[in-house]
């Protein structure tokens, strides 16, 4: 028989798991702020609570037959191993324990809300815990299924409804996003293979033109330009530093979206416009990586789904700007996960003010031109701020400096063209001399605050 | 470029080719391999497979739903290469790495070799199994079409668009395969002549007629599984055997018992329950008749599983059983898992694909089964229990089992009743107000869906306001108590309940009615 290869795109093999109602759903930058306002609210929703406790077991059900499979099918490191096993045990246990309990309640009127019903479980979890069998931790965890009881009705574009679980909220605001986002840019393709003068020799290219140029099999010799490279693999790891003091708490937009929603929104787009293209291209390993960190009194890097849903759920524009913080915090997290130095690092800081929490101690060398600067010009800066943009200056030359990797830098100012005359304009400016040029991006515009800030800090970076 | 990255995998394939004709003879024409880019949609078409039987059969919403949750929370397995037994077979695989290391070449050669072995006993076999199977998967797509162009036409010919319309076919379809093949006997089918009058009667009509259809064609296949896996593994052993012994490939051997360490990604192969067990009785049918050609014709010439398990004694099968549970229980944990792992947590889990072995081996060959209706009636997914009469109203009682419908999808029956059909204008598969039996995971449980009046015509059938009330059946005297004491004058007065019409129900059963009768149908 003679064998052929033939290629099959998902258009004719379309995922068997795909909800298709998903895919006509169209909703606007402004319905998406509404979505993630309803969904930060869980006390919105409604739904049977009957009905919410059976499909939890149903779901469980599932989910333990397919953790059964997956241990006997699977091969698995210790760790995925134990927590596969921990899973199922306490799937089971809730199952089969806790579930039953929990639906007699219900049906006798005694648990009416979703935080009643969440709270008798934890109690039952805690006395488990009295009797020593299972890890309070991973209990605690595991409760976060009980959140989804709760769902939201939207609406698009054609006014068309749909109902979603709080779980899947963030993968179809993302995707929705991060589509929108793609649309109106691609990142190049890394991969062709070309002649150049760096990068990996391809033996079998660099074979192949050599036969065609020698015109003999072996070619009789390989020239210069038959060599055949892969363009270099640049990796990026992208960190967006987010500012989320007071002053984001203002609405710049009719649909009373805040500069946090836009910044917010934002970064779920870029975060899964990542996620999306590194799923699109085979490789070894992603191309681009998006984490992000929030500008607050602690701040912490968001890296993976879970953290961005907590970010999501909980961030509120209050306090200072502690600028300073988060890029170090940025800056100790790439140094410390990501030792390849053929990792790129890309800083892009979106803010509406300037950084007033200075460190304290600071250790990088600060610029005396810029101490020079801001002792002879007449300002309303406070002190703090003047002190932090220095810290700023200083750790921003110093990561230029840097010779062993590179750092790259881009800083976004939300504010109007009128913003130019202004202090905070020409102090930002003054601090990024040599390093970067502050970029003004129009908050009302902030829609495409997405595509702006890809556009200007990675394709053109 | 993709034909240039897969050149390693064709090389792999074709010495695969090669090594399976030196095991056996001959190989296999008449399959179809299917890689996967993205290896979520192999798992998912694993898992669609393993719940459904064929790879193109639709989900109800529920299932997928269930699934996508489990499959965020990183809970199904990979890995294994997916095998549809019809003819010609299918062989799903997700991609390997570009470039094979010698470890990652050895697995998929074992792989390939597999997906050979059962592709070779389709060709041969007398049994039905391969070209039902075929048949389901042509049927299944037929119904995916007609489905998809009925979701279509519907959202272009009507005003307001309908986007509830996929999940709902998806949903109907998946619920009346489940009845049509459980044999549920009342069934409203809507008359030849209602077709003309809406795309949707004409849609529900066709599919009703290829689902019925389906349910015939299912229900003859014969039972083949035993028989296919263990060729397969058979076969498998010997070219591991081959393989190592031709000294091409080294692997690395226990420090401490100097075994084989095989490479990871055979774990799926070489630990389950299902290969140990099929690979004794292939070991000892060989052993019967010392020679393996007239082993490998018998074994073409098997209809079911049932010769194949007839050609021992019930002891013998039991002991078989015996002997290789015991047996596995001593090596698979050390060998397959952690030793961070608990081995009661590990072997548990197996131990479970052991008892789903012993049950179905007993059923097989007490029971004298050889085909799969035989085998669905023994445990329907869902039965019929008779009706309650509420007043002039029919409730009807039915007992699903774990693998039978999902809730959600029960509300779509509703929207068939005759009552509230002003709302709604469709004629299927009517049935007054419903209550459900059903075993979720630990808890079982009686639900009871009933369709208020509604005063606005409503957006989707997902819109109706439905009436749903869940209560556990429990054997405790004091279950079903409780109720609501301020409003018990107005209850009792309306109702006048007739039990008479329901059959094989157990005390508490009865009392989850009862109660679920008082408290939910109140209110309408």
């Amino acid at each position: 028989m003679p064998h052929r290869i033939y290629f099959v795109t998902e258009a004719e093999f379309a995922d068997p798991l795909q909800h298709y109602s998903n895919q006509e759903f169209v909703l606007e930058f402004e319905d998406a702020a509404q979505v993630l306002r309803l969904w930060r609210n869980p006390h919105l929703g409604r739904s049977s609570r009957e009905g919410a406790v059976l499909s939890i077991a149903a779901k469980n059900a599932v989910a333990v037959d397919n953790i059964v499979q997956k241990i006997m099918n699977t091969f698995l490191i210790a760790e995925e191993e134990e927590r596969l096993v921990n899973e199922m045990k306490l799937l089971r246990f809730i199952g089969e324990r806790i579930l039953p309990d929990v639906l007699e309640r219900v049906n006798r009127n005694e648990l009416q809300t979703v935080e009643e019903i969440l709270k008798y479980i934890q109690d039952l979890l805690k006395e488990l815990k009295q009797e020593g069998t299972v890890d309070l931790q991973q209990l605690a965890e595991q409760l976060s299924q009980l959140t989804e009881i709760v769902d939201i009705e939207i609406t698009d574009a054609f006014g068309r409804k749909k109902r979603i679980s709080r779980e899947s909220v963030i993968d179809l605001l993302g995707k929705i996003l991060g589509r929108y986002l793609m649309k109106q840019i691609s990142v190049a393709p890394i991969d062709e293979v070309q002649k150049r003068l760096h990068g990996t020799i391809r033996l079998k290219e660099t074979y192949k033109s050599a036969v065609l140029s020698s015109q003999t099999i072996p070619p009789t010799e390989v020239k210069q330009e038959d060599i055949m490279r892969i363009k270099k693999d640049r990796r990026s790891l992208v960190y967006l530093i987010v500012d989320m003091s007071q002053s984001m708490k203002k609405t710049v937009f009719e649909g009373k979206m805040s500069r946090l929603d836009g910044a917010l929104l934002t970064s779920l787009s870029l975060y899964y416009y990542f996620k999306m293209t590194n799923r699109r291209k085979r490789k070894r390993f992603d191309m681009f990586k998006l984490a992000v960190v929030p500008i607050i009194k602690n701040p912490f890097v968001v890296d993976d789904d879970k953290k961005m849903e907590q970010l999501l759920l909980t961030a509120e524009a209050r306090g200072k700007t502690h600028m300073v913080q988060s890029i170090l915090k940025a800056i100790e997290h790439a140094k410390k996960r990501h030792t390849d130095k053929d990792i790129d690092v890309q800083l892009t800081i979106v803010t509406d003010g300037m950084p007033n929490v200075p460190v304290y101690p600071f250790s990088f060398k600060k610029s005396r031109e810029l101490k020079k600067y801001f002792d002879e010009v007449e300002t309303k800066t406070n002190a703090d701020t003047r002190e932090c943009l220095q810290q700023l200056n200083a750790i921003f030359s110093s990561l230029k400096a840097d010779r062993s990797r590179n750092w790259n830098i881009s800083y976004f100012l939300m504010g109007t063209d009128a913003l130019r005359n202004k202090e905070i304009y020409i102090h930002t400016k003054r601090m990024l001399k040599g390093i970067t040029k502050p970029i003004l991006i129009d908050p009302a515009q902030i829609k495409n605050l997405g595509e702006q800030i890809l556009r200007e800090s990675i394709l053109h970076a | 470029m993709l034909k240039e990255e897969l050149s390693d995998v064709i090389e792999v394939y074709n010495n695969a080719r090669e090594d399976f004709k030196t095991l056996v003879g001959e190989t296999p024409e008449n399959y179809r391999i299917l890689i996967f880019i993205n290896p979520e949609m192999h798992v998912s078409v694993n898992r669609v497979i393993e719940v459904t039987g064929t790879p193109q059969a639709i989900l109800t919403s529920e299932q997928i739903t269930n699934l996508r949750s489990a499959r965020i929370s990183d809970f199904l397995p990979t890995g294994k290469e997916t095998v549809y037994n019809s003819l010609p077979t299918l062989v799903y695989l997700s991609v390997p790495p570009k470039e094979l290391t010698k470890e990652q070449e050895l697995t998929l050669r074992v792989m390939l070799i597999h997906a050979f072995a059962h592709a070779y006993l389709n060709e041969k076999t007398e049994s039905n199994s391969p070209r039902i199977l075929a048949q389901l998967y042509q049927l299944d797509l037929v119904l995916k079409e007609l489905m998809t162009n009925n979701v279509f036409q519907l959202n272009q010919t009507s005003q307001n668009r309908h986007v509830w319309a996929w999940q709902y076919f998806q949903d109907l379809i998946g619920v009346i395969r489940l009845f049509t093949e459980a044999g549920v006997e009342d069934f409203y089918t809507p008359p030849e002549d209602a077709r003309k009058y809406t795309l949707f009667n004409n849609f529900s009509i066709e599919a009703i007629n290829l689902i019925n259809e389906r349910a015939k064609v299912v229900r003859k296949k014969n039972l083949h599984e035993l028989i296919g896996e263990g060729f397969a593994h058979y076969i498998q052993k010997k070219a591991i055997d081959y393989l190592l012994e031709k000294d091409e490939y080294k692997l690395p051997k226990r420090h401490d018992d100097k075994t084989i360490m095989y490479p990871k990604e055979l774990k799926a192969f070489l630990a389950p329950p299902i290969g140990e067990f099929s690979l004794a009785a292939m070991n000892k049918l060989v052993a019967k008749y010392t020679d393996e050609k007239t082993v490998f014709q018998k074994l073409f010439s098997f209809k079911s599983d049932l010769e194949f398990l007839e050609e021992f004694s019930w002891n013998d099968i039991k002991d078989l059983q015996a002997v290789n549970k015991n047996a596995h229980s001593e090596f698979v944990v050390e060998h397959w898992h952690s030793s961070r792992s608990r081995w009661t947590d590990i072997w548990s889990v197996y131990a479970y694909g052991w008892r789903q072995i012993e049950e179905y081996v007993s059923k097989v060959f007490r029971k004298k089964y050889s085909t799969f209706g035989q085998l669905l009636d023994d445990n329907p997914r869902i039965s019929s229990k008779g009706y309650v009469k509420v007043d002039d109203k029919k409730v009807y009682v039915f007992e699903a089992n774990e693998y039978g419908v999902g809730i959600d999808q029960l509300v779509i029956l509703h929207n068939h009743m005759a009552l509230y059909r002003d709302d709604f204008k469709t004629i299927l598969p009517a049935f007054a107000d419903i209550i459900v039996f059903k075993k979720i995971g630990g808890i079982h449980v009686a639900t009871l869906f009933a369709v208020h009046k509604a005063k606005y015509k409503s957006l989707s059938p997902y819109n109706l306001p439905v009436v749903t009330r869940a209560v556990q059946v429990t054997k405790r005297k004091d279950a079903y108590k409780f109720d609501l004491d301020e409003e018990k004058e107005e209850r009792f007065e309306v109702r006048k309940i007739d039990y008479t019409f329901l059959r094989k129900l157990t005390q508490p059963q009865r009392g989850a009615i009862s109660y679920l009768i008082k408290e939910g149908l109140f209110e309408l």
